[in-house]
């Protein structure tokens, strides 16, 4: 039985690996999977990088109190710019009871943005990890601090570049990364196969690129062609000079990537095509396109594109997805610019439920979202009604595999002393290495140590335990 | 978008000039007009800050002008900054990434001070804007920026371990800017910062060092003439420098390559158009909003970017004669450019080509490109149907290229000419589409796609 279940799994490989790596697909594998979405057997990690980092505690406000000195009046109260309200009891009372959800993680209460219906709608139903303090970089530095995100680096500099931890995990896996945004972000670029602790090394083999599942062919001539237009011998011309040219450029050229991105879509194209032909795209995610929708063109593509993907999982060997989303940088006006993304990503018609409720039950269960920003925010609001740069944020996980619950200190009582100070921010203790190393661990076994080489020396909440964040 | 993207390709103009404008406005300290910076703004901004370098500013002045701007104000929001009665109506969002960006500042060694003192006081120091208009509607797109007292930090700040004096925001900032640029992690961050940006995704340790060094050495940081010393340098020429093109880079050079005439560009014959609404690259519209637009490593990563590059090429636009706004027939002539001293034979005509638009020295213009263009330009045809006309599908290799035969077809074909010169109307215009398709051959191959030093 073991046997058999290996041979399955090496024949699986075999054809999404002859895929990505150049051997081509066994003859007539092309149109042999016109049969609608794969089952999804194994876990799946999607990993959603909200750019600008967003802030998380007007997601999660602690529940309002009338109580002057205590941590519900004063947090409002530095926060009541943000919150569009002015600084009154009433005011902010009645913001809490209308914008925000109830929700509760045995003796921490808080509330959750109501426009975030589905999210509380998760969260009640147990499905929600809320890990909190999460500490990625340091230095507010945006550019930095995603850089370090993704890569899962915290050593990382200004001038420090590598794999990404997406691309890690693949390798452990011994599978592939898909990346659904335009250009493949840094949290899926591979480590060299043959140095993969070297967080310095880039190899993209494993990584699929599909920034638009349903265009990804290469174009090329209809199989009916006579050939007489210019356009047709171009087609034909090119097409042989890349598949020659190519065994004549060393891995290491600058050249060689584009010679992959050609093989790549040439040989993904056709197979992905023909599988997608029978999966129609569902209604909730075409409703995502639709000009009453909230959901901007390129969230709205890369759910699509997620879909798409896991109906071709078994085609494409995948164990991850990157995604991202823009705008999460708010230094004004925070109330009307966060909350439309807010609705977006976690709303009853955003982009996520509209997946979540598409996929079939065995990809729902297997598939878990990781979602989060490069930094936290400031504890109070600044003078232009947003927040400003800080350090710890929250980790959002979703999934039916997910054991749901707060995870670290929501509202550190500590942080009642420090309101007033200038620029106070809210406190990375948490170091991405043990929290997204908790869930490699999920997506495969054993593969913390690959994925963060680092963890030993990673800071972790004392106490906190993060290895039950996921149902046994 | 187009008034840019129009200047920067004119003939008889001076693309460098624009290309370095591009980076200061959408890359190094970068507006974005989806963002609400209005076309006044853009434009006002645009033109100081090419003034600013016109007139060989001090790059600390340059920043300082960027910093000062109206679209700086509306895109970072520090517009409606105010300072009244010790305490900071404000955001800290351009007081970081004056620092950050501007200069490559982030405070490392004294993160604390530089958070809780410079970072705060450059805030306070951002205070007391108002906008007014010459050219726009309204108050709220208005370029121009009054530098007020009125609701401005009333005493010199500290910043960066100085006292920053001055009346308005005007004055501290360019005072600050004036400290700023000789502060330890600038020298050190910001020379990388631009040559890695312009023209180099691979710089080492040691030509890092280099930059840093000449960087150091200027007593007057000049953003152009450290350009110029860089692009006469070993660093610029060196073979290990890679870089890889951006969309609007690869655009860029494409046009300017094909395009003869103001007038061909004014019909956008290059197609320009594919940039914006396909690549979705638009300038001063950034990917990255204030992080900068769409960079070299993330469009050569992106295989999607090359599939609409490549289906561009294939659709083989050069090699048919188009109608222009007017709907008279536009038919390329490459007389006006190819050198007619080669008396247009394929083989010199194919390197100039491959010149033009890949310009490596014919590093990479091997026996294959070589085989495939020349095919395209003698036969309107691809090289296959040339080699294998009863098996066209059957791929020509650079093993059969390199034996008798195949080097015997090379040579022949080489010396074969062009009937550029044809007294025949119909047989030149069918021999400029087929220059057109083999420039569309060119621009499909990878080497297109990057440049290396040489």
């Amino acid at each position: 039985m073991e046997h058999q279940a290996s041979r399955r799994r090496f024949l699986r490989h075999s054809v999404a690996l002859a895929t990505l790596l150049g051997n081509g697909l066994p003859l007539g594998m092309r149109n042999a999977h016109a049969d609608g979405f794969a089952a999804l057997n194994h876990p799946f990690l999607a990993n959603i990088m909200l750019n600008g980092g967003p802030d998380m505690r007007h997601l999660l406000m602690p529940p309002f109190s009338s109580i002057e000195g205590s941590y519900g009046r004063e947090f409002w109260r530095i926060r009541a710019t943000a919150q569009g309200v002015s600084d009154t009891v009433d005011a902010l009372n009645t913001r809490w009871t209308e914008a925000y959800l109830p929700a509760a993680s045995g003796a921490t209460e808080f509330g959750i943005l109501a426009r975030a219906s589905w999210l509380h709608e998760m969260w009640n139903a147990g499905k929600v990890a809320l890990v909190c303090g999460v500490l990625s970089d340091t230095s507010r530095d945006h550019d930095l601090a995603i850089r370090t995100m993704e890569m899962g680096n915290r050593r990382a500099d200004k001038f420090s570049f590598g794999s990404g931890w997406g691309g890690r995990l693949a390798l452990a896996a011994d599978a592939n990364v898909v990346a659904l945004t335009t250009s493949p972000r840094r949290f899926s670029f591979g480590p060299d196969p043959n140095a993969p602790l070297n967080l310095t090394k880039i190899d993209n083999r494993r990584l699929v690129p599909a920034a638009n599942m349903r265009e990804i062919a290469l174009a090329d001539a209809a199989p009916d062609s006579d050939y007489s237009s210019i356009s047709d011998k171009l087609k034909r011309g090119l097409k042989q000079y890349y598949a020659e040219r190519r065994a004549t450029v060393r891995r290491s050229s600058v050249y060689f990537q584009y010679f992959e991105h050609e093989r790549k879509l040439r040989e993904l194209g056709a197979v992905i095509d023909a599988r997608l032909a029978t999966v129609a795209i569902p209604p909730a995610i075409a409703a995502l396109f639709e000009e009453n929708s909230t959901v901007g063109y390129d969230l709205g593509l890369q759910t699509r594109n997620l879909y798409d993907a896991l109906a071709c999982n078994d085609l494409l060997d995948i164990r991850v997805a990157s995604m991202d989303d823009n705008g999460w940088d708010t230094h004004n006006n925070q109330r009307d610019e966060f909350e439309p993304n807010i609705e977006s990503l976690f709303g009853a018609r955003g982009a996520l439920a509209a997946l979540y409720t598409s996929l079939p039950s065995d990809a729902r269960a297997n598939t878990a979202f990781l979602i989060g920003g490069e930094f936290g925010r400031q504890l109070a609001a600044n003078g232009g009604g947003g927040t400003d740069h800080g350090e710890g944020t929250v980790s959002i996980l979703i999934g039916d595999a997910v054991q749901g619950g707060v995870y670290g200190t929501m509202f550190p009582a500590a942080e009642l002393t420090r309101f007033g100070e200038d620029s106070a921010q809210i406190e990375g203790v948490n170091a991405i290495d043990h929290v997204f190393g908790r869930v490699a661990e999920w997506v495969m076994p054993g593969s913390k140590a690959q994925v963060f080489p680092d963890f030993g020396s990673a800071p972790l909440e004392e106490g906190l335990d993060l290895s039950g964040m996921f149902n046994a | 978008m187009l008034t840019w993207s129009m200047a920067a390709r004119v003939r008889g103009g001076n693309p460098f000039r624009h290309r370095i404008g591009y980076y200061e406005t959408n890359f190094h300290l970068a507006v974005n007009h989806e963002r609400g910076v209005s076309n006044y703004q853009l434009v006002r901004y645009y033109d100081d800050v090419m003034a600013a370098l016109a007139r060989g500013d001090g790059y600390d002045a340059v920043i300082a002008t960027s910093a000062l701007s109206a679209a700086i104000g509306q895109q970072y929001g520090h517009r409606n900054n105010r300072y009244y009665d010790g305490e900071c109506y404000c955001n800290e969002d351009f007081a970081r990434e004056f620092h950050q960006l501007g200069f490559g500042v982030l405070g490392s060694g004294d993160t604390f001070y530089h958070e809780h003192v410079s970072i705060k006081n450059t805030a306070a120091a951002l205070t007391g804007m108002t906008f007014t208009s010459s050219q726009a509607d309204n108050d709220w797109e208005a370029e121009n920026v009054v530098f007020g007292t009125d609701g401005h930090v009333p005493f010199p700040v500290p910043i960066l371990h100085h006292m920053i004096s001055g009346a308005n925001a005007s004055e501290k900032m360019t005072k600050l800017a004036h400290y700023e640029i000789t502060e330890r992690e600038s020298l050190a961050n910001l020379p990388v910062m631009i040559i890695q940006s312009i023209a180099d995704d691979s710089i080492s340790a040691t030509e890092a060092a280099a930059l840093r060094q000449a960087w150091r050495s200027m007593a007057k940081k000049d953003l152009l003439r450290f350009l110029r010393a860089y692009a006469i340098s070993s660093l610029f020429h060196s073979p290990q420098r890679v870089k890889q093109l951006t969309s609007l880079e690869r655009y860029m050079i494409i046009a300017n390559r094909f395009a003869d005439t103001n007038l061909e560009q004014y019909y956008d014959v290059p197609e320009m158009w594919r940039l914006y609404y396909e690549e979705e690259v638009q300038p001063f519209a950034p990917w990255h909003d204030v992080f900068g637009h769409q960079n070299g490593p993330e469009a050569a990563a992106s295989a999607e970017l090359f599939r609409k590059h490549y289906l561009r090429a294939t659709n083989a636009n050069f090699a048919y004669s188009v109608e222009d706004f007017n709907g008279r027939p536009r038919a390329k002539d490459w007389r006006a450019s190819m050198p007619g001293g080669k008396a247009y034979y394929i083989g010199a005509s194919a390197e100039w080509l491959w010149e033009r638009f890949v310009a490596d020295g014919l590093k990479n213009f091997g026996p294959l490109e070589r085989a495939h263009v020349y095919a395209l330009l003698g036969y309107g045809r691809d090289l296959a149907t040339v080699l294998h006309p009863h098996f066209p599908d059957t791929p020509v290799t650079l093993a059969e290229l390199g034996q008798g035969a195949g080097k015997a077809w090379l040579t022949k074909i080489a010396t074969l000419r062009l009937p550029l010169e044809s007294k025949d109307a119909t047989i030149r215009e069918h021999t400029n589409d087929r220059i057109g398709a083999a420039v569309d051959f060119i621009i499909a191959t990878p080497f297109m796609l990057a440049e290396e030093g040489r």
